[in-house]
């Protein structure tokens, strides 16, 4: 499993933003990698999102959603993650669950596989209940960025 | 041979997919694993069987087996590619592989 320490700064973890639907979310959460430079044009990325969600959903439990896109608008891999404030966000048309947790990462088309131990790692950690509730309750991004960071998956036997 | 890359890039993406969604959802969206599968099937089985072999070749190397010439730039390896060589690419009097990396190149440029 690799080090999402580098790839999540604080500046990279967006507590309660008023977004009204997915589309918002993922903007609200491509601002700081557009900031830095990861990100060199929003409506491309956004674009190549919605492409890649219309294949198959990315959230993966009812609390927790990893968008995700290939992009030529990627400079490098790059990570942020957004904590919903209570109900949540319905992110998918086809199922009501809300959304609280989404972790949005932005793929460099020229290094397609890149984000899989990425992938991984979340995953994981989604799938870790008590995490994900003590996440959602998080209140400060330093604190949030470790959290995910600090998270050593078990390894599946 | 646009219309046979552009069809490889699709098999690429779809594929990245299936193995993403294998990290993510497991067997729990069978029906939408089942129907990528599906859509990759029928788009190889148009593919000249040669190619094909080349492409899984390429793809069991480095994962990117086709990539898009932007600009002149071979967006896998990120080298120019000579211009009079997509010119002959253009022209068919050369094979569309990048001359660096020696993956598929998608020309963004129309003949």
């Amino acid at each position: 499993m690799m080090d999402i320490k580098a790839l999540l700064p604080p500046a990279h973890v967006v507590i309660q933003p008023e977004v009204g639907d997915r589309r918002a979310l993922w903007h609200a959460l491509t601002q700081p990698l557009l900031d830095e430079g990861i990100v060199q044009d929003a409506d491309i990325f956004l674009r190549d999102l919605e492409r890649r969600e219309s294949q198959l959903t990315t959230r993966i439990t009812d609390l927790v959603a990893l968008p995700h896109a290939r992009s030529n608008a990627v400079r490098r891999l790059g990570l942020c993650l957004g904590l919903l404030a209570q109900p949540g966000l319905r992110y998918d048309d086809d199922s009501d669950a809300l959304c609280r947790v989404c972790f949005l990462i932005a793929i460099p088309a020229f290094a397609p596989t890149a984000h899989l131990p990425v992938l991984q790692h979340l995953a994981a950690f989604a799938f870790d209940p008590a995490r994900v509730e003590k996440l959602m309750e998080t209140k400060s991004a330093a604190l949030a960025a470790r959290q995910v960071a600090g998270f050593k998956p078990q390894s599946r036997t | 041979m646009r219309a046979v890359l552009e069809r490889l890039l699709e098999v690429q993406e779809l594929e990245l997919v299936m193995a993403e969604s294998a990290i993510l959802h497991g067997d729990r969206h069978p029906a939408c694993a089942g129907r990528l599968k599906k859509k990759v099937e029928a788009l190889r089985r148009d593919v000249d069987p040669v190619v094909l072999r080349r492409f899984d070749q390429l793809r069991a190397r480095g994962n990117m087996a086709v990539s898009r010439e932007i600009d002149g730039v071979c967006n896998a390896c990120r080298l120019n590619v000579p211009k009079g060589d997509i010119n002959r690419m253009l022209r068919g009097a050369m094979e569309w592989v990048c001359p660096n990396c020696g993956r598929f190149l998608f020309l963004s440029a129309l003949p």
